[in-house]
Formats: structure tokens, sequence, C-alpha cells
């Protein structure tokens, strides 16, 4: 069974290859025999060719973040629905990652607009941030109108190719 | 001394003043707002009341409920910590004519300081030096004629602010108009003072900053320099003392020019003069703050001061302890402000509940922090979750002991930029302390994530996959035959 997921939004298919003597998973295309084992929920170590790896993990609704080495990696698995690998409709949209209020349109419906160009400014969290065009187009919705506020995942601007 | 004192703040602030009033034996008095019941500084504190408000913020910034707060339980003054209501002089005025100590300068001073142009002026008129600057005192379109004027390039700014919030850098002509008029509507909505005012840039420049401590009487002595050059958004993310190669000579000037300043204004209180310098020594008044900052714990740390007893010392008419001549410095301390944002997207503001925490420990470091496992991380307050403060005989060590400190730190569950601080202690020029504003820009690149080994990447994905059903029932509990088919059957 192979788990398609992400690691700090580099795709990437897990594999179970065999169970015993050792549990042996591969990523990609390298194949790795190791020892799992999980003290608290939170925390894991896994040994892989000698070497011990031990961490802390935390599922939020949307992905798994793990601690190991010193750093913090943002998993998406598959059971969550995470956005990775989506393309099509959702590179057209621009969402909100957070909650806040449009300060400004710098475009309407209709417009042609190039990647990097300023679409609208939002505030969160009291600071002013510019949403900019991931890539050119035909802008086709602008959703939530200046001084309106919106929630977290709201698309704000969607794009349409020109 | 004082006896018992509300802290009219939340996060790791509250909890800092409510520290040293417990060793102090002074009683401390918490507010907060419902989202916050669970919050560190509420379970602290020896009392709580609750402030309600439709949003949590404004809570905090209700002055009569605060007011209303020490009454019920006789609070004799209030620590307004930084941010929300410690440098507005319409509370420090209300707390006072109530009865009550406000722990700071008298409001007269904070409306001084608190505006950036009437305070500019009061600098240059004591010998401080200020940068090329022009104000808006008539219409938008004048004070474009007048800004232009100055040469490039030029930095706007609303009047009324700080942290950076309508802040313009203006290289052309051609963008000046929209910058302004940008600058002009951002100021009207952070502080219903839409007026800015626009002074010549420094490029590379260092931000200097000199803690002060004064009596009210014109008494004032400084407690050396820190340095807070590393900043995004105009807002500053690595804060140290002393600041590196700074010749001793420039450093007693800058020094100088703080005390001269706060004497003439018979600072009370504990207060932070902030300078520009620029890269031929040339430095430049900036701005003062009239209240305790979040970097203050670097002075401390080199000094051996607990600089909010002095405060409380100050505002309970004991005066100045310290003599100019007793302070030394000694060592070299950082700090780092933990924030909950992304840096790999131009540090948005990142929201989450803190899932796991494990705070550093060890020689040398100390974690100042308001969060608990568990918590909301939510849009309603600033997105700065803890500091992390590393002490060293040299600055060398100093980085070495925060760098290790930030690595043995876990905070899951909201993004942060923890990871981002470890590269920026890892990184050659930081290291060698060639410091400017500018620095985030310029090493761009190289403070982004190194390429991760494969094998750290396959115990990451394994780590994570472990949790769900579907990997752990392939993993663990399918009985062998079917495991083994599971292998090839796909």
């Amino acid at each position: 069974m192979a788990f398609d997921i992400a690691i700090d939004g580099q795709e990437r298919t897990a594999d179970i290859l065999a169970r015993k003597p050792d549990l042996t998973v591969s990523l990609g295309d390298a194949v790795y025999p190791l020892i799992y084992s999980a003290h608290a929920p939170e925390e894991f170590e896994i040994q892989i060719a000698g070497k011990t790896y031990k961490g802390f993990r935390y599922a939020t609704a949307e992905e798994v973040h793990v601690r190991l080495d010193g750093r913090t990696f943002v998993v998406e698995l598959p059971r969550f629905g995470g956005g990775h690998g989506a393309g099509g409709k959702q590179d057209n949209e621009i969402r909100a990652d957070m909650p806040g209020t449009v300060v400004s349109l710098h475009c309407k419906e209709g417009d042609e607009v190039t990647s990097g160009q300023k679409l609208l400014t939002i505030e969160s969290m009291k600071l002013q941030i510019s949403m900019v065009a991931p890539r050119d187009g035909v802008v086709a919705k602008l959703p939530v109108a200046a001084n309106t506020t919106f929630e977290r995942g709201a698309v704000l601007a969607a794009l349409k190719p020109v | 001394m004082l006896k018992k004192v509300l802290i009219a703040n939340r996060g790791e602030i509250a909890c800092r003043v409510m520290r040293t009033c417990k060793r102090l034996g002074i009683a401390s008095v918490a507010v907060y707002h419902h989202e916050d019941r669970n919050a560190p500084h509420v379970a602290m504190a020896d009392e709580k009341v609750q402030l309600t408000g439709q949003v949590p913020t404004q809570a905090y910034l209700d002055q009569e409920q605060i007011v209303a707060a020490c009454k019920a339980t006789g609070a004799e003054a209030v620590h307004p910590g930084y941010g929300f209501l410690s440098e507005n002089a319409g509370f420090a005025k209300r707390i006072t004519e109530a009865g009550i100590t406000f722990i700071g300068p008298d409001p007269e001073v904070i409306t001084l300081m608190g505006d950036k142009i009437i305070s500019r002026e009061f600098a240059a008129k004591h010998g401080i030096p200020v940068a090329p600057s022009a104000k808006q005192t008539g219409t938008i379109e004048a004070f474009i004629k007048e800004a232009a004027a100055i040469g490039f390039p030029l930095l706007i700014k609303a009047s009324a602010g700080g942290g950076g919030k309508g802040m313009k850098i203006v290289r052309k002509t051609e963008e000046l108009e929209e910058n302004i008029r940008v600058a002009a509507s951002e100021a009207q909505r952070y502080f219903s003072d839409g007026r800015v005012y626009a002074e010549r840039l420094v490029d590379m420049p260092r931000h200097i900053e000199v803690q002060v401590l004064g009596d009210g009487k014109g008494n004032v002595v400084h407690l050396f320099e820190r340095e807070c050059s590393i900043q995004r958004r105009y807002q500053k993310v690595v804060e140290e003392s002393p600041a590196p190669n700074l010749p001793a000579k420039l450093r007693d000037e800058i020094c100088a020019s703080a005390v001269r300043l706060c004497a003439a204004a018979k600072y009370k209180n504990a207060g932070t003069v902030e300078f520009i310098l620029g890269s031929k020594g040339e430095y430049y008044f900036l701005e003062m703050n009239t209240r305790l900052q979040v970097e203050h714990p670097v002075t401390e740390i080199v000094l051996g001061l607990d600089l909010v007893e002095e405060q409380l010392k100050i505002a309970s008419g004991q005066g100045l302890a310290l003599k100019q001549s007793d302070i030394r410095q000694n060592g070299h301390a950082l700090e780092v402000r933990v924030c909950a944002e992304r840096p790999e997207k131009d540090f948005q503001p990142a929201t989450g509940r803190v899932g796991v925490l494990r705070v550093p420990q060890g020689e040398g470091v100390r974690w100042d922090g308001g969060i608990r496992e568990g918590q909301a991380v939510t849009p309603a307050f600033d997105s700065m979750l803890a500091k992390l403060i590393s002490y060293g005989p040299d600055r060398a060590t100093a980085i070495g002991r925060l760098a290790g400190a930030l690595r043995d730190t876990v905070l899951l569950g909201v993004p942060t930029n923890i990871d981002f601080l470890s590269r920026i202690m890892a990184n050659p020029v930081f290291k060698d302390g060639k410091l400017h504003t500018g620095f985030i820009k310029e090493q761009g690149e190289s403070l982004m994530p190194a390429p991760v080994p494969a094998a750290t990447e396959a115990a990451v994905a394994v780590a994570a996959l472990t949790i769900t059903d579907d990997f752990q029932a392939s993993a663990f509990h399918t009985p062998e035959p079917y495991a083994s088919i599971g292998a090839w059957r796909n």
C-alpha cells in the first residue's frame, strides 16, 4: 500500500515493503530497514542503519509537524486530504491562510494580470500583506470586497487563463 | 515599596513582571480576557480579574475596567508592560487621577516622546543629532514636494507610529506620491492619525538603542547599548548587548546623547532611546520608547540587574539606587523573538495550537515565555510567543548557546520562526558581527533551509505516517500473509 505524502511541500511516495525481520519502508527509490518505537504519542525513536532518530511530532487538523535534528518538518498525509499535488482548479484560487480583512483591491474582475502583480492587500494579525498573482491570467473573481472580513481558507481571488 | 501591583498585560511580559513581584514579596493581580483564561499569566498571579470586551485586545485596552480592577483588588500600582496601554498618556493620567501609581513616566513625557515629530524637535533642541527630514503640516500635495526636496532614499513614517506600521522606503521620485498616500491611509487606520513624515534614509544602517533609568527629577543613568539590527518587516528579530564591533568612543557618545535627552525631559522610569547608526559613524535619534522593551533581558544579563525591580523602586519613590560608575558590562547576551509566523512566506503571521512544548534548558539560557501546551494561538494577539535569551563570557559563546537552545526547543502545532533563527545563528556574516537592518534581505538565500539527508527524510516520513491507522495496520497489525502479499500486490 503506497502513501503519497509531502514533506515541506516536496511530494514523496512511501511504501511498506516488508514487516520482518525489520520493518522496511521505501521513500522514493531508496529502501530503509528500520526499527520504530514510541514511548509517548508525541515522541518517537527510529533506527536506520545504526543511527537513532529521536524526535517529537504533533498532528494538526491538516498536517503532522515533526521535530527532528533541531528542525521542524511539515508533513501532509493522504488522510488529511492535503492540498499538495492538487493542481488545476486550486492553482486558480488564492486563498486566505488566516482570517483577516481586505484593505484594498488593486484590480477588478476581467483584468489581465501578470505573475507577481499585486491583486489585493489584506490585513491579518495587524500586518498588511499583498496578495500577488501566482501566474499570468485574467481575474475571474474577487469575491471579498474592500473593508470586508474573511475567514481562513476563503477564496480572495480567482484567475482563469488568458 | 509597593505591596500590590496590577499587571495590565498578558503573555510573557505579564509573567516576567510577576516573577520580580514574587521575588520582592509584592502581590500581583492579573487581568485577562476569557480567551486567555488558561494562560500562564493568569495561573501565576495572586489574584485575577476578568475583563470583558467584544474582541480580546479591546479588553486589555479598556481603561475603566482596569481602574475598576485596581479598586476591587486594592492594587496600588499598575505595571503596563509593553504594547497595549504602556505608552498611552491618557491611561497614565486616568490611573494617576484615580489615586493609583502608574509604573512609567508622567503623562506629559509620554505625549512628548510618543509623537515622532515633536520628540525629534525636542531632541534636536537639546543637541542630539537628527536625520534631515520633512514633516506634514498642510496638505498631502505640499508634503510630497517637501519630501522630494530632501533627496532619496527616503523613509516615510506615520507621525504617531511605531513598530514599522505605515513605514515605506522610497528610492525614486515616481514612487513617492503613491507611497505617501498609502502610508497616510495606514497611519490613519492604525493610529487614528493620518499625519506622516519623511526623513533621509541611512543605507545599511545599524539599530543601536540605549537603555536608561530616570528618577523624574532629572537624574538619569544609562545601562549601555543594545544592538537590534536584525529585523524583518521593521520589527526586531535578534537583539544583543553589547553591540559588536562598536568603537568604545562612539558607544560612549551615543549613550551620553541618550542621557542628555532623558535628563532634559526629566524622564522617570526605565526607557529606551533608539538611534540609527550609519557606516561612517554618523548616528541619528530615531525615537524613544517610554516603557520596558521586549529586549530588556539582554541588558539585565550583562549588567546583573533586574529592570522590573528598578522600575518598581522608582515608582515607589525610592529614586535611583544606581550610580553610573557602578554600572559595568560583563560578557555578552543575545535574545531572539520566537514568533508564530512563516519565514518562507515573507514572515506572514501564523495561527494554530501549541501541541507540544519543550522549553530549552542549560547553562546561560533563559526562556521568557507566556505559552503552554494546548494554548490556541489566534490572530487576536501579537505573533510573539516567547523570547529565548543566552549569555556567555563572549559573543561566540553566547551565539553557540543560543544555537543549542534553539535546536533543543520543541514547539509544534503552530508554524514558528525557530529554525529560521537557528540559521541566523549559523550564518558567518552574523557570527562576524557585520550587522545592519537589511541583513535578512541581504542574506536571503543563505538563510533558507539546507537540503535534508535522505535517511532523515525517511525518519520524518515514518514519524508522521505512524500516526495514521492505515500505516499502523499495514506495518504492525496486519496478519503476516496479507502483509507480505501487500508488498507486491500493488
